[in-house]
């Protein structure tokens, strides 16, 4: 397998992936083993707990009394959740959009990077603030939202490597085949893009996260009793003069995986853009 | 002036590029250096004042007016570059810095040895300009390289390594990405630099006509190794060793038959790092013999020259050079 | 020269033509209007409302109305400060977010460019490994970590500086937020400079230069340098959007009266004048900035300069 090999050949993209995947595990495992769910109230205890490591809640509790370590927990599924869904979003419309654009070339091709340049230009940020605030603050918007503001990347480096595609032997031969222009994009060109969508969907996936967190900072992203990292952090924000801890757990969490996120990226472009692959 | 000894250069992996390559150069004297691409003769000029890529290795002893420059501070080699060695470039459309004016690119140079203000520095590089034959100076002066054509460009780079008045000019293939006529008038123009300023020149090639219009002895760099040096009319026109004959022979000539294939040396230059046990150029040499694939060869003292071949002269033969 | 300069100028009017009209019309789309509150208003009173305001005509409207205005640059007035135009709210809160954005970048561009320059002089050396490793994390924490972390540290724990507030011209007022806003920016353009200045150190025309015998310093600003800044130059627009974006939460932590914090607080009252009015804004900034980036391209590189 190509990707294991580069995993392998990289240890400092080995170790980050490795730190990867235990945050992953904790997120999404972690929250079953805590006494304690999502929204919970711990009655007995008190409110703005400090964390403990031998008492009932290792990272504390927030505001409300609810156990801080499952929050940040549950708080990171929501992150994550959002970060992948959108990415996926962003990558679907990106290569489609592009990979058009790049394999009929000619009007059309201009006319859709122009579309591009013109929303490159415009502040996005504010239309995805203008639609969470607009609109209900659904968790289905925040997906189609941030999806929508960053396709703009992924179609032109698509376009960019389809116009290099079509040129190819391969492509001539199946047109030659009878196939017609949306077969050859399906099963053609969008495939040897694969190397290039990783790289962008490594690269991307940090960017929306910070995008939701962004948001729920603002209130505008998730409702409670739902939290995320950005809203954990808006939340410890607030507390941070009486209750440091309700700031540094979430915050050292989202950085953390924002770090690795950006490391993994630039290892893998590192990789593939390696002269000889 | 220039003494250059045992000078190896290797890659980061040890590797070697150049191997124990002496040579020396007279006051006003010209070598040039010969080879194929790949050869390492322009890692072994870069390397005399410490331009090489910095992960190279270099090796030796190289003396200039007997001062040892590898490994001297780097304000000591900074003080000869430019001032007492000049620097001509292969590609002149790299080499000249395409964000700065043509006047400014000659100008630092004067400034930086010869302790002028930049307006007497512009004034002597319009001159310098006019040395190197480029009409209408004074306008050329305040032009980017990317408004010149090739042959004025190259004309910029020598008189950029002419600004700090050198006694030795090392130009690596001062012609090769140039247009056929604007080389000759370049190798014209170098000849007449090299009496007008009495320059020594080390010249860097692939080219053995040029060669034979401008230096005086020829070293012959095969795979980072010297296998031949010797005074340049005897060189080519009587060779004697056999991978100089097959430079030689591979030259195209006017007379040559357009129907034949273009004679080429078969083989490929052996790879960075390739086990060498004998000779390097054995496997491509059309007299090799058993003892050439294991021994390596000595270094012999000809009559004027060294030569590096188990086979003596008399055993090999002389080849002519085409007449010309 | 200047044909070209008016030339690119009227191509952004397009640009911002889309703007305008999308977030007009988006605005619209959306369920709700500016003046549905707690209480119900009597119909009499809400018909008024909307005539005054011309929420009762076709949008279309509408819409000729608000260009009408736009052309004769009057941006409308505000729906929810009575009274009040948009032009002179934003007039307001201009001032404290363009010092905050404008210092912010001028940081980024200086210490970026000088962390570059420091990692690129030595490639793989401890400096760099350290301040290489410093700027990726820089990168990674977002502007609502790093601004309330630093008031955490500054203003509560060593209480050198204060937690909050804008008395303009102050700099101890400014100093963390401008930090903040920066600090994800600073790290940004680093990390640009040294990939692309040891790129340029690597250029043939910079081993001429050293063959001349040129001090390092004239080597590395004169000759290297200049190639080098291109991609930091390219990088003004996003790194502009990417301080607007900043500033809505910097000026919230540090509770700043800019227009950052306006603009959440005007969504979320359904003041599409005042919402319309900011986007324009930046739209407009975003759009001087990236013509501000062609003229700095003509100016650093001889080639692209209109013959």
């Amino acid at each position: 397998m190509n990707g294991a090999r580069i995993l392998l050949a990289d240890r400092r993209l080995l170790a980050a992936a490795l730190a990867l995947a235990v945050v992953l595990v904790l997120v999404l495992v972690g929250p079953w083993f805590s006494p304690y769910a999502c929204d919970e109230i711990d009655f007995a205890g008190d409110w703005s707990a400090p964390p403990s490591a031998s008492g009932a809640h290792w990272f504390g509790t927030d505001s409300l009394g609810r156990d801080l370590f499952v929050r940040t927990l549950c708080g990171g599924r929501l992150s994550l959740l959002v970060g992948l869904v959108s990415t996926l979003v962003s990558l679907a419309v990106g290569v489609a959009w592009g990979a058009l654009a790049g394999y009929r070339g000619g009007r059309l091709d201009q006319t859709m990077m122009r579309v591009v340049d013109v929303l490159y230009a415009l502040p996005f940020m504010f239309f995805v603030i203008v639609l969470m605030v607009l609109f209900s603050r659904h968790l289905l918007l925040i997906f189609i939202a941030i999806g929508a503001v960053n396709w703009l990347d992924m179609a032109r480096v698509a376009r960019g490597q389809t116009l290099a595609l079509r040129q190819r032997e391969f492509v001539a031969a199946a047109r030659l085949s009878g196939l017609d222009d949306l077969q050859i994009v399906r099963r053609h060109i969008v495939p040897n893009l694969a190397g290039l969508v990783v790289i962008y969907a490594a690269l991307t996936l940090p960017q929306v996260i910070l995008i939701e967190s962004f948001l729920s900072f603002l209130g505008l992203g998730v409702q409670e009793p739902a939290t995320s990292w950005g809203a954990l952090v808006n939340d410890g924000a607030r507390e941070m003069e009486s209750a440091p801890w309700s700031l540094l757990f979430p915050a050292g969490f989202l950085t953390t995986t924002l770090l690795l996120l950006n490391v993994i990226a630039e290892r893998l472009r590192a990789a593939l853009e390696r002269p000889g692959r | 002036m220039l003494e250059v000894r045992e000078l190896c250069v290797a890659d980061r992996h040890g590797r070697p590029i150049v191997e124990a390559l002496s040579f020396s150069l007279p006051p006003a004297g010209s070598l040039a250096i010969v080879g194929e691409s790949g050869s390492g003769k322009t890692q072994a000029a870069l390397s005399l004042l410490g331009l090489q890529d910095p992960a190279l290795r270099v090796g030796g002893s190289v003396r200039f007016d007997g001062a040892e420059l590898l490994g001297a501070p780097a304000s000591r080699l900074r003080a000869l570059r430019g001032a007492r060695i000049g620097f001509v470039f292969q590609d002149p459309s790299t080499s000249l810095n395409p964000y700065l004016s043509v006047g400014l690119q000659i100008a630092e140079t004067i400034e930086a040895h010869r302790g002028l203000a930049r307006a007497a520095a512009l004034a002597e590089a319009r001159r310098l300009l006019e040395a190197v034959r480029i009409g209408d100076a004074a306008r050329r002066l305040a032009q980017y390289p990317h408004e010149l054509s090739g042959g004025m460009r190259q004309r910029v780079m020598i008189a950029i390594a002419l600004a700090g008045r050198p006694q030795l000019l090392i130009a690596d293939e001062p012609t090769t990405a140039l247009d056929v006529t604007v080389q000759q008038q370049l190798i014209g123009l170098l000849a007449e630099l090299r009496q007008t300023f009495s320059l020594a020149l080390l010249l860097i090639t692939h080219d053995l006509g040029l060669v034979a219009e401008l230096c005086e002895r020829t070293l012959v760099l095969y795979a980072g190794q010297m296998m031949e040096e010797g005074q340049t009319s005897v060189l080519l026109s009587a060779a004697t060793h056999p991978y100089t004959r097959a430079l030689l022979r591979a030259r195209p000539h006017l007379d040559d038959d357009p129907d034949q294939p273009l004679r080429t040396i078969p083989g490929a230059l052996p790879a960075r790092g390739e086990a060498r046990r004998g000779c390097v150029f054995a496997p491509r040499c059309a007299h090799a013999q058993a003892l050439c694939r294991t021994a390596p060869p000595p270094i012999t003292r000809m009559r004027d020259g060294l030569r590096r071949c188990h086979f003596g002269v008399e055993e090999i033969g002389v080849f002519a050079a085409h007449p010309q | 020269m200047i044909a070209f300069a008016l030339r690119r100028l009227l191509s952004a009017v397009p640009t911002l033509f889309v703007l305008v009209t999308l977030a007009f019309f988006l605005m619209r789309a959306a369920p709700g209007g500016p003046f549905d509150g707690e209480r119900t208003l009597p119909p009499q009173i809400e018909a008024a409302l909307a005539a005054e305001y011309h929420l009762d005509e076709p949008l279309w409207r509408q819409y000729l109305r608000y260009l009408g205005g736009l052309a004769r640059g009057d941006l409308g007035p505000s729906f929810q400060y009575e009274g009040y135009r948009v032009g002179e709210l934003i007039a307001a809160a201009l001032p404290a977010s363009l010092s905050l954005g404008a210092g912010a970048l001028l940081l980024a561009l200086v210490a970026g460019g000088a962390i570059g320059i420091v990692c690129a002089r030595r490639p793989d050396g401890a400096l760099d490994r350290v301040l290489g490793t410093l700027a990726l994390l820089g990168v990674s924490v977002p502007n609502y970590v790093v601004a309330p972390l630093l008031v955490l540290l500054f203003a509560i724990g060593l209480g050198w500086l204060p937690a909050g507030g804008w008395r303009p011209g102050t700099l101890a007022d400014m100093l963390l937020p401008t930090v903040a806003l920066a600090l994800p920016q600073i790290a940004y353009v680093a990390r640009l400079l040294r990939g692309s200045l040891i790129e340029a150190l690597a250029a043939p025309y910079v081993r001429t230069a050293r063959a001349k015998g040129l001090p390092e310093r004239t080597i590395v600003f004169r000759h290297a340098l200049r190639p080098a800044l291109l991609p930091v130059i390219s990088h003004l627009g996003p790194a502009a959007a990417g301080l607007i974006t900043g500033s809505v939460v910097v000026e919230q932590v540090f509770n700043i009266p800019g227009l950052g914090r306006y603009f959440v607080q005007a969504a979320l009252n359904r003041d599409y004048t005042l919402v319309l009015g900011v986007v324009l804004l930046y739209g407009t900034l975003i759009v001087a900035l990236n013509f501000v980036v062609d003229l700095l391209y003509g100016a650093l590189d001889p080639r692209l300069r209109p013959a």
